[in-house]
């Protein structure tokens, strides 16, 4: 009965004991919670939310639900994002106000998830628009562009009107009915003069006497008249010789026209340098964006410099006195990572760690180290050093990707010429380094199995060179292109270089000049055709002229000698000639 | 049944306002002056608050006197860091100082903060002349009120003489 009645007297005590403790906890939960939320939010400079925390004071652990780190640069995105995370906490630090993290674990973590709400936050920091990166030799990458406008131009079909074969030919074909209009004209005057003469001379020799000084003037104009007869047939009948002669001036000139042509259709080399910018530089800009904005990030989580030791807000300055050694107020040693990536778009599932994870960085005696690996089938490993130990702060980024799938990519920045790159396997390599501002390193990616199909803008579909440069690119089987990185972080300078760039300038070299071959036999034989034509037409004309003219040349003619035959020149009467033309037997005679 | 919900505001404001002898209201003023100038966060802070609610000085002064003063703390703020600095600096303590930081809750006290060190000093330094100041003034104060009263605060313990007077009555 003492007992019970012992045991009714502590059974209270415990009771308020235990609730007592359990309200500690949900407050601690809430502390906790807080104190993630804020100093989470200084740190990554997003907001930061947590679902809910729970801590254990027995077991001396933190467990945070449902954590979401948003992106400062991109607020309607996570930069990270974790189901759960467990925190095992050091006791005995705790007592020199120091949280040191044994052992914990972040499990479902994902990165780049949309979220519903901005993650700006009053308590954010402003994150500073990353600027993009520089190319070494930014113009090259206009160089093929011009390049490929001079190809359209000097492929332009309406080239051969400069020839001299197709000028001349104009000239001709300008000259000759001009001629044969003013030789009609010609033939019409006189033969309208031959007829007004006739009649003329049909009336005078109606009364010759009468008429006898005009029969005289008659004698000598009618030679003129016939001479200048003999003139325009001679003329008429030199139509043909003359454009003969222009036929032989337009076969030498052709000959100079295919020279000209082909003088034309030698372009500058491209360079391959400029054609690997043309082609690639716009399509690698965002990952290399994405790759430095990856060191943005880690400088802003772990800076290189450490602000002032006094928090903000905080009144007088902390002492350190003689003989006491500066520690990490936070301090976490390892954490197991596991969680889910998107690489080359395909979701892998990730393991790691992270280890050494100190605030402030320096007066740790190890860097942080993120190690990350994929399981599965696309082998990926991420190796992250971030060293604040010495003066000059050092970070390391190692990434290694195997298998990765690149899905179809157009390359070519303008309408003119783009290769079509169908899906295709690769290995990523990315080598990046920061010391201080310094940044440095390598990018590099390895395609296999590459289809590439060249298609050409509706601009140079005057120039044959799709089967030619589709036959040079389909025996490209794999593709590397090297990105080299220097330069500072808010000024990265990237050089490109690739065997895309080389291969296609040399299979545009050899298509180019098979395109050329056929362009000047083509530009050539239109242009004879143009000119064969034109002399036919020519040819036809002066035939229909000649024999327009010649029987109204012949007929005028033949009035003319017609009027020189009837033309008698008038004679004086005398007494003998009008005896003789009296009877024989006249009394007068 | 109102009595029974109101009752809780009515202790607080009862524990307010007990303990008004003059030499109560001294102590409760004085120990809410140094705590409105102690930067907050540290054991000291909170172990002066415990203090506080603990003895039996008048709470209501105290809090009014602590808020106050938080307000005026910053003001004083680069005449005790200097202050603080100058203590925290002298090197023959540095190896106590050392030892009492390097005890668990050592760094919680905050006595290494400059300004929770010179804060405290001059709170230590003042705590008697404000107490003695401040009670001087609650008997005038009392004497002005309550004029029939003999000799009131001159042991400043006006409850209990009433308390005696109602004890001897009894």
């Amino acid at each position: 009965m003492s007992k019970l009645g012992h045991w009714q007297l502590w059974l209270p005590w415990l009771m308020f004991a235990a609730v007592m403790l359990l309200s500690v906890q949900y407050v601690l939960g809430l502390v906790t919670r807080s104190k993630v939320i804020d100093s989470g939010a200084a740190m990554f400079g997003g907001r930061v939310d947590v679902g809910h925390a729970r801590v254990s004071i027995v077991d001396r652990h933190i467990a945070l639900h449902d954590v979401c780190v948003a992106d400062p640069r991109r607020p309607f995105n996570n930069l990270v994002e974790g189901d759960r995370c467990e925190f095992d906490v050091a006791a005995g630090p705790l007592l020199h106000k120091r949280t040191v993290i044994e052992r914990g674990s972040v499990t479902g973590l994902r990165f780049a998830t949309p979220r519903d709400e901005s993650g700006t936050s009053s308590k954010s920091r402003s994150a500073v628009a990353a600027p993009s990166i520089q190319w070494w030799n930014d113009t090259t990458n206009q160089q093929p562009t011009e390049w490929l406008e001079l190809l359209i131009r000097r492929f332009d079909p309406r080239l051969v009107n400069q020839f001299e074969a197709i000028k001349q030919t104009s000239a001709l074909d300008d000259r000759v009915p001009r001629e044969a209009a003013a030789l009609d004209k010609r033939v019409r005057e006189l033969a309208r003069r031959a007829e007004e003469l006739q009649s003329k001379v049909n009336r005078a020799l109606a009364n010759p006497l009468r008429n006898a000084e005009f029969l005289q003037a008659i004698a000598q104009e009618v030679p003129a008249l016939q001479k200048e007869f003999a003139d325009a047939a001679a003329e008429m009948e030199r139509l043909p010789d003359s454009i003969d002669a222009d036929r032989r001036a337009i076969v030498a000139a052709r000959r100079n026209d295919e020279a000209w042509l082909r003088d034309q259709l030698q372009f500058p080399p491209l360079e391959a340098e400029a054609l690997t910018a043309y082609l690639l530089q716009k399509q690698v800009t965002a990952p290399v964006d994405e790759v430095i904005d990856l060191l943005r990030v880690i400088r802003q989580i772990v800076p290189a410099k450490t602000a002032a030791s006094s928090p903000a807000g905080q009144r007088g300055e902390d002492i350190l006195f003689a003989g006491c050694e500066r520690a990490p107020q936070l301090l976490v040693r390892k954490l197991v990572l596991a969680g889910m990536a998107t690489i080359g778009s395909r979701r892998v599932e990730l393991r790691g760690t992270l280890s050494d994870y100190a605030f402030p960085p320096a007066l740790h005696d190890q860097p942080l180290r993120v190690k990350l690996t994929s399981l599965g089938s696309v082998p990926f490993e991420l190796q992250a050093t971030v060293d604040r130990l010495g003066a000059t702060a050092h970070d390391e980024l190692a990434i290694d990707c195997q298998g990765i799938v690149l899905p179809r990519t157009e390359l070519g920045e303008s309408e003119h010429l783009r290769l079509e790159l169908a899906p295709s396997s690769g290995a990523l390599s990315i080598r990046l380094k920061l010391d201080g501002d310094a940044l440095s390193g390598e990018i590099e990616l390895v395609q296999k199995q590459v289809q590439i199909t060249p298609s050409i803008g509706r601009d140079l579909s005057t120039v044959p060179i799709t089967a030619a440069l589709d036959d040079a690119l389909g025996n490209v089987d794999a593709l590397a292109t090297r990105i080299t990185i220097s330069g500072t972080l808010a000024q990265p300078r990237c050089r490109l270089t690739s065997d895309l760039g080389p291969v296609v300038a040399e299979g545009m070299d050899r298509a180019l000049w098979r395109a050329t071959e056929l362009h000047v036999r083509r530009m050539m034989s239109n242009a004879e055709r143009q000119v064969d034509q034109r002399f036919t037409e020519l040819e036809r004309q002066v035939a229909e002229i000649q024999a327009e003219l010649r029987p109204q040349l012949a007929q005028a003619a033949g009035q003319v000698s017609d009027i020189a035959a009837r033309r008698t020149p008038p004679q004086r009467i005398t007494t003998e000639r009008v005896g003789r033309r009296l009877p024989a037997n006249s009394l007068f005679q | 049944m109102l009595s029974e919900i109101v009752r809780p505001v009515r202790r607080v404001l009862q524990s307010l306002v007990a303990c008004h002898t003059p030499t109560e209201l001294a102590a409760g003023f004085t120990l809410g002056t140094i705590i409105g100038l102690l930067p907050k966060g540290n054991l000291i802070a909170l172990s002066l608050c415990v203090l506080l609610f603990s003895l039996r000085v008048n709470k209501g002064l105290a809090v009014a006197a602590a808020v106050v003063f938080s307000c005026l703390a910053t003001s004083i703020d680069p005449f005790v860091h200097k202050l603080g600095l100058i203590v925290l600096n002298a090197k023959p303590l540095q190896l106590n100082y050392a030892c009492v930081f390097n005890l668990p809750f050592g760094p919680w006290l905050g006595f290494n903060n400059t300004v929770t060190s010179g804060v405290l000093l001059v709170g230590i330094y003042i705590s008697y002349p404000v107490y003695y100041a401040t009670r001087l003034v609650c008997e005038h104060v009392f004497l002005i009120q309550d004029p029939i009263v003999p000799n009131v605060g001159h042991r400043g313990d006006r409850e209990q003489d009433i308390d005696f007077t109602t004890r001897t009555a009894a």
